[in-house]
């Protein structure tokens, strides 16, 4: 979920959050040798790295902003299981409305005015923001001339082109998630095994 | 434009030029311009004044050796990305005083008006002004910028293109303009001075080379974008990271808030 549902089709809007990955992988593969990039023959100008970057960051913002929200109010704390696995369920619960169905783990009330207001606001920004950031990027794409492809076009099919956006989504992703994770779910983890060697 | 040859990558005067131009542009006011080097440079900062606090006995959340490192390493990105920029700015400033040592004063035949006839007064190139007219001979270098009013000559346009095959430049059309500094090789051409000096072809890919003016590329802008999007991501893992370790000790009951 926090790689930005583009693994399989979140609920079915994966694909615009695919996208947004393509065109910065694109971009950077253009800039490492020196060209301008362009997707599918129309240049990738600012505007599309613009709203590529906002379509990518407004989901995780919201969850890593939610769940710092949550975790320092009190009204936030409504963990039935304390210590690793609560921090664990209330990352879940943001995770999940700003990028998938706004499920929860069983142990966190989220009947509470305090969860149902933040989980929804990160459901309302988790879902408009890419949907407007990828029409955005269509409506100026589609005014754009299309340039024909040329033996340097960087082909989009290759297994270069794959491994690029392959990288840049899990990159992007780890660069963000990675100390809330640590925090969590890796902590819990951990603790198990150090409980069960004991 | 002329002819240079490559230069060494690192030629010492200009590593030299370059490594103490590194640290003056640490100055905040110059650093403010690149938004993310400034970020890395006021994190920089903040981790040297951490591991002093550390050092001298405060409570710190790590030791003071690894924020030491942490702060070296931060600041080694910092100059390093300066000292990057500063050579560039080097190797440019030389190739423009190349440039400039092809701007010479020349001597040129300043006319009364616009017929090859009138009378001719030898004057030097810096005295011309907008709107004068000059004869210029085969063999004579060109004055100034300007366009052919009469005549058809070949120029050799080299010291400007590096087109070592002369090109012909005549009156009227779209081959009519003759840049200061390149000679003509054939026949004659009576020019109408078409910029004060200062203000010439030369003087401006001058002012471009050094970088006085320069408007940022399309695809830098969209870069900068991109970094300001992932420091954006990377300063919100950051300071969220605060408030979710404060929980995790809280109910956990042991260790320490890492911030």
């Amino acid at each position: 979920m926090q790689l930005g549902e583009v693994v399989f089709g979140g609920v079915g809007s994966g694909l615009y959050g695919m996208i947004f990955y393509v065109v910065v992988a694109v971009f950077l593969a253009g800039l490492m040798v020196g060209r301008t990039p362009e997707l599918l023959g129309k240049k990738l100008g600012a505007t599309e790295m613009k709203m590529a970057a906002l379509g990518i960051l407004a989901p995780s913002l919201s969850v890593l902003l939610g769940t710092a929200i949550a975790v320092a109010l009190p009204e936030g704390n409504t963990v039935a299981n304390p210590g690793a696995h609560g921090f664990s369920e209330i990352l879940y619960a943001f995770s999940s409305a700003s990028n998938n169905n706004g499920s929860a783990f069983g142990g966190l009330t989220v009947n509470a005015t305090f969860h149902a207001t933040a989980l929804g606001i990160c459901m309302w920004i988790g879902r408009f923001v890419p949907l407007l950031c990828a029409l955005a990027i269509a409506g100026s794409l589609a005014v754009k001339k299309q340039t024909p492809t040329t033996s340097s076009t960087f082909p989009t099919h290759g297994t270069l082109f794959v491994v690029l956006v392959t990288g840049t989504v899990l990159l992007v992703g780890a660069l963000t998630f990675v100390p809330a994770l640590a925090l969590g779910p890796v902590v819990e983890h951990l603790q198990l095994i150090a409980g069960a060697a004991r | 434009m002329t002819a240079t040859k490559t230069r060494p990558l690192f030629e010492p005067a200009l590593v030299k030029r370059a490594a103490l131009d590194a640290v003056f542009k640490l100055d905040p006011r110059r650093m403010i311009k690149n938004p993310v080097m400034f970020v890395v440079e006021i994190g920089a900062a903040f981790t040297s004044v951490l591991f002093v606090h550390a050092a001298a006995g405060g409570d710190a959340d790590a030791g003071p050796l690894f924020i030491g490192a942490t702060s070296l390493w931060l600041w080694f990105t910092v100059l390093f990305a300066n000292f990057a920029e500063a050579m560039a700015e080097g190797r440019g400033k030389a190739q423009a005083d190349t440039l400039r040592a092809a701007r010479k004063d020349v001597p040129a035949k300043k006319l009364v008006s616009s017929e090859k006839d009138s009378g001719v007064t030898q004057v030097m190139s810096a005295s011309l002004r907008k709107g004068d007219f000059v004869l210029i001979e085969a063999g004579d270098l060109v004055p100034g910028d300007g366009d052919v009013v009469h005549g058809v000559a070949a120029v050799d346009e080299s010291a400007i293109t590096g087109e070592s095959a002369p090109v012909i430049r005549e009156s009227g059309g779209d081959r009519s303009a003759v840049t200061g500094g390149t000679r003509v090789l054939s026949d004659w051409l009576v020019v109408q001075i078409a910029a004060n000096p200062g203000e010439t072809f030369l003087d401006r890919m001058i002012s471009l080379v050094e970088g006085a003016a320069r408007k940022k590329t399309p695809n830098e802008i969209a870069l900068d974008i991109l970094l300001a999007a992932l420091t954006l991501v990377f300063l919100t893992a950051t300071v969220t990271l605060r408030p979710m370790s404060a929980f995790a000790v809280a109910v956990s009951g042991q260790g320490a808030p890492v911030a």
